[in-house]
């Protein structure tokens, strides 16, 4: 078999003297749905920041597709295709729906500042090819409709769909989710996981999810990481992290494992 | 047929040209106040640019026209002996680019180091760039030093001015609508969530700088050319401030208010005139007044900018 | 070496005044996130309320003397510190909530309001005034170094002074008020803290300051006009960046730093007429290796 599609060897970071992710080995092969979980604090939005290079480890590698991501900044690993959501939605909140997905595909438009001043006939292709597809987009997850909207004033769900076709706009071979069922009522959490099932099986990719909702994990995830203080105490399939002992103690007096 | 923005733009230009032809009928103090407009709106486009759309609060926009006007001046200074009465127009076109690209040298100087910095701190160092481009002029015996530079040619007219306004803000409008452009705003509301969408933040700052000094420095050729003296201190921190006003009445980011915004904010001084020496009292507390009143801009209805800018 | 140490003294007391006003665009940074761009217009304006004081003082204490001096001093910083209080009340607390970006334009538009007012002939005028002799003028000479009672008068108010403000912000319930309020401005006012009357002693306090470094600034050059506030007030803002903005004693060092450096290069042949543009150049060296000043915390955005 070929190298995983993300491989993290050993990493570790400090924030002075905090070490909020300790000696970490994990992995995503390609069209993996697998889930990264882990009480308050345990370190998965800050696993998050490594893979798509807002933090470097301070310790250990991270290889995607490969290639080491060490010294790459957001963007360029965003161009080799990862992708992410944000746990706090950061929509670009003065462009509309539209645009929002639009403004997401840099990685794939042929022309720069020349081409948008002269608008030749190439570049108006182009632009009606990204139209195309942004709608596209918008359409498979019912936003089409509200492509004008200010994207600050779509309800909180649409909000967290919209963050999610935004991603994909970057066309990913692998899509980082921070916690994004947070906020959501048990029906949409059920069309939520719908969705990432679909997202997965259509655009034939790889998603990473953080959550907090276990049981939505369970039923979703096909592998499943617990991080606790910024250490992995488990891995496994989800019914091996449902007995785990170690992950009942760290969850203990918190919530239930479904 | 010419398609799409484009068409807006040969239609604004050959108005201009139309209205140019019977410019001689004007009242020449009225004509030079328009010209002055022109100006004016080229300055504010091209700071909407950074500013507005890039969301980089800038304070040294004065600087970069500086840069132009003293290039374009002492170019066409030497060079309109060696040359017939008719090439005036090359001169002044030769000025404009030259002027322009000196100036977008500088944006690059300035944008580069200045770019991890934010908010107030961008503020205070644009600032200090445009008062280093203001002390170094008035140290350049070269130009005149603090007497600054006279005898520059008139060869800014109506037509220059409006022509060259319409293409400043035809390029900033083509430029921020595109996928490309569209970059400049996720970079201004996001920028950990523009590099998460593969938009290179610090490209996009860079390009904005070089961009709007262009026109900046374009600007400062033209005034050059239409004042026929320049000095240091016409090129301070209250002319940079001047074009962040208009950029703020306009509504940041909005290319039709700005431009409105510049053409008001230079005719009211002129109405002013019959009270002279009240005149910068009544501005400075309109802009008081108009901040804690419209604080969106002037036009703004809408509390964010779509397509449509 | 003689000359070196005569600089270094000029430096200082330039430094000192430069120091005073950086405190009062600190202190209000730190507690209200802004740059009060009207702050070197206060400074004028202490200077001024010294210039129209010394007369009516003088014919209670004798002029001339320390203690008339001191009495000035201390009327015209009481005079600046109910007029920041009073500008902050009219012009900024409107505009609490808004963008920071419509505040800052706000306070350059208050600047501006304050500079053409008084250059009005009906208010103070364009022109130059000469600064009234407010102490015994006198200069002591110590091994070849010159140095006038202004310029120890300028040291000596400096320490004073900040010693003082160390011991409110340190000290007393207010100063305890204004750090919680700088810290989290909303946990502040959850624990009881008057918010409101916390930013008005601030802007009351800063600009105290800034008159007495009017003052002092007056009595050094003699000379006081409408406009005397806008390049110092730029450099001191500087200065406060440079030590790192919201950090008390980063604004003093900023300011002393600035001032001896300044003094430095207008001494030097070739820098000298570049004076005006070394404040910035410095600044932007320094923000360049360290974004957040010399003695400013860094700060990471959360993601």
């Amino acid at each position: 078999m070929s190298a995983p599609l993300l491989k993290l060897d050993q990493v570790t970071i400090r924030f002075g003297g905090l070490t909020a992710v300790s000696a970490l080995d994990f992995q995503v092969n390609d069209h993996d749905l697998v889930g990264l979980i882990g009480p308050n604090g345990a370190g998965k939005t800050t696993v998050f920041n490594l893979i798509t290079g807002v933090y470097q480890p301070t310790e250990g590698t991270i290889a995607f597709a490969g290639q080491p991501t060490a010294k790459r900044k957001p963007h360029q690993l965003t161009k080799v295709g990862i992708a992410r959501t944000f746990q706090n939605i950061r929509l670009f909140h003065s462009l509309n729906v539209f645009d929002n997905v639009r403004a997401a595909m840099q990685v794939h438009r042929t022309h720069g500042v020349r081409q948008a001043l002269w608008r030749g006939k190439a570049y108006r292709a182009a632009e009606k090819e990204v139209e195309d597809r942004v709608m596209d987009l918008l359409e498979i997850f019912k936003l089409g409709r509200l492509r004008n909207e200010d994207a600050k004033n779509l309800p909180y769900g649409d909000q967290r769909r919209l963050e999610i076709v935004r991603a994909l706009a970057t066309q990913p071979k692998l899509l980082l989710l921070d916690e994004p069922a947070a906020g959501m009522n048990p029906t949409e959490k059920a069309e939520l996981a719908g969705l990432i099932r679909s997202i997965k099986d259509r655009f034939q990719i790889a998603v990473l999810l953080v959550e907090h909702d276990m049981q939505l994990v369970m039923n979703l995830c096909e592998r499943i990481t617990v991080l606790d203080y910024g250490v992995k105490i488990a891995e496994g399939t989800p019914t091996e992290i449902k007995r785990h002992p170690k992950v009942i103690e760290a969850y203990l007096g918190e919530e239930q494992i479904a | 047929m010419i398609p799409g923005a484009k068409r807006w733009l040969v239609v604004a230009i050959v108005l201009i040209a139309i209205v140019s032809a019977f410019s001689k009928q004007f009242n020449s103090y009225y004509l030079g106040i328009a010209i002055d407009v022109g100006i004016n709106i080229i300055l504010a486009v091209s700071l909407n640019l950074i500013m507005g759309h890039t969301g980089q609060f800038s304070l040294g926009h004065a600087g970069f026209m500086a840069v132009g006007s003293y290039t374009a001046a002492s170019f066409t200074i030497a060079c309109t002996k060696h040359v017939p009465e008719s090439a005036a127009p090359f001169l002044l076109v030769g000025g404009l680019i030259l002027g322009g690209l000196l100036a977008a040298l500088c944006g690059l100087a300035v944008g580069v180091p200045t770019l991890r910095l934010r908010g107030d701190y961008l503020a205070i160092v644009t600032l200090g760039f445009g008062e280093i481009i203001r002390v170094v002029f008035q140290n350049m015996e070269a130009v005149g030093a603090a007497s600054g530079l006279s005898g520059i040619p008139n060869y800014t007219n109506f037509f220059w001015s409006w022509t060259t306004a319409a293409i400043a803000a035809y390029a900033v409008a083509a430029l921020v609508n595109s996928t490309y452009g569209r970059g400049f705003i996720a970079v201004h509301d996001d920028e950990i969530a523009a590099s998460a969408m593969g938009i290179n933040p610090t490209r996009y700052k860079v390009t904005a700088f070089v961009v709007g000094a262009f026109f900046a420095g374009v600007a400062g050729a033209l005034y050059a050319h239409h004042k026929q003296t320049i000095n240091p201190t016409g090129f301070d921190f209250m002319k940079s401030f001047e074009i962040v006003v208009m950029v703020i009445l306009g509504g940041m980011g909005r290319t039709v208010g700005v431009i409105i915004a510049a053409i008001l904010l230079t005719i009211l001084p002129e109405m002013l005139r019959p009270v002279a020496e009240y005149r910068m009292i009544i501005y400075s507390l309109l802009i008081i007044v108009i901040m804690m009143a419209r604080p969106q801009g002037l036009f703004t209805l809408r509390s964010s900018k779509g397509a449509n800018t | 070496m003689t000359d070196l140490l005569q600089q270094l003294i000029n430096g200082l007391a330039l430094g000192s005044i430069y120091a005073l006003i950086a405190l009062g665009y600190t202190m209000v940074y730190g507690v209200l996130r802004f740059i009060n761009f009207a702050h070197g217009d206060v400074f004028m304006l202490g200077a001024f309320a010294g210039y129209y004081l010394a007369e009516p003082v003088a014919k209670v204490i004798p002029p001339q003397t320390y203690l008339g001096g001191i009495v000035v001093l201390l009327l015209a910083m009481l005079i600046c510190a109910l007029l920041g209080v009073v500008i902050e009340f009219l012009a900024y607390r409107p505009l609490r909530k808004r963008p920071k970006l419509t505040v800052l334009i706000t306070a350059i538009g208050v600047s501006l309001f304050i500079e053409y007012t008084c250059q009005h002939e009906k208010v103070f005028g364009a022109s130059p005034r000469k600064f009234p002799d407010l102490i015994p003028n006198t200069t002591w000479e110590l091994g070849g170094l010159v140095v006038g009672s202004a310029q120890v008068i300028v040291l000596v108010t400096t320490i004073l002074l900040m010693i003082a403000l160390t011991l409110i912000v340190q000290r007393t319930k207010i100063g305890t008020a204004m750090r919680a309020v700088a810290f989290n401005p909303q946990a502040a006012a959850l624990m009881g803290v008057n918010v409101n009357h916390v930013i008005s002693f601030t802007f009351g306090l800063g600009s105290a300051l800034a008159a007495a470094g009017g003052i002092l600034f007056a009595m050094n050059y003699a000379s006081i006009d409408p406009l005397m506030g806008v390049q110092t007030g730029l450099k001191a803002f500087v200065a406060a960046v440079l030590g790192g903005i919201g950090n008390l004693p980063g604004a003093a060092l900023g300011g002393l730093l600035l001032g001896v450096v300044e003094t430095f290069a207008g001494g030097m042949k070739g820098i000298s007429n570049y004076r005006d543009a070394i404040a910035f150049g410095i600044l932007i060296l320094i923000l360049m290796f360290k974004p957040s000043g010399l003695l400013g915390k860094q700060q990471t955005e959360k993601v």
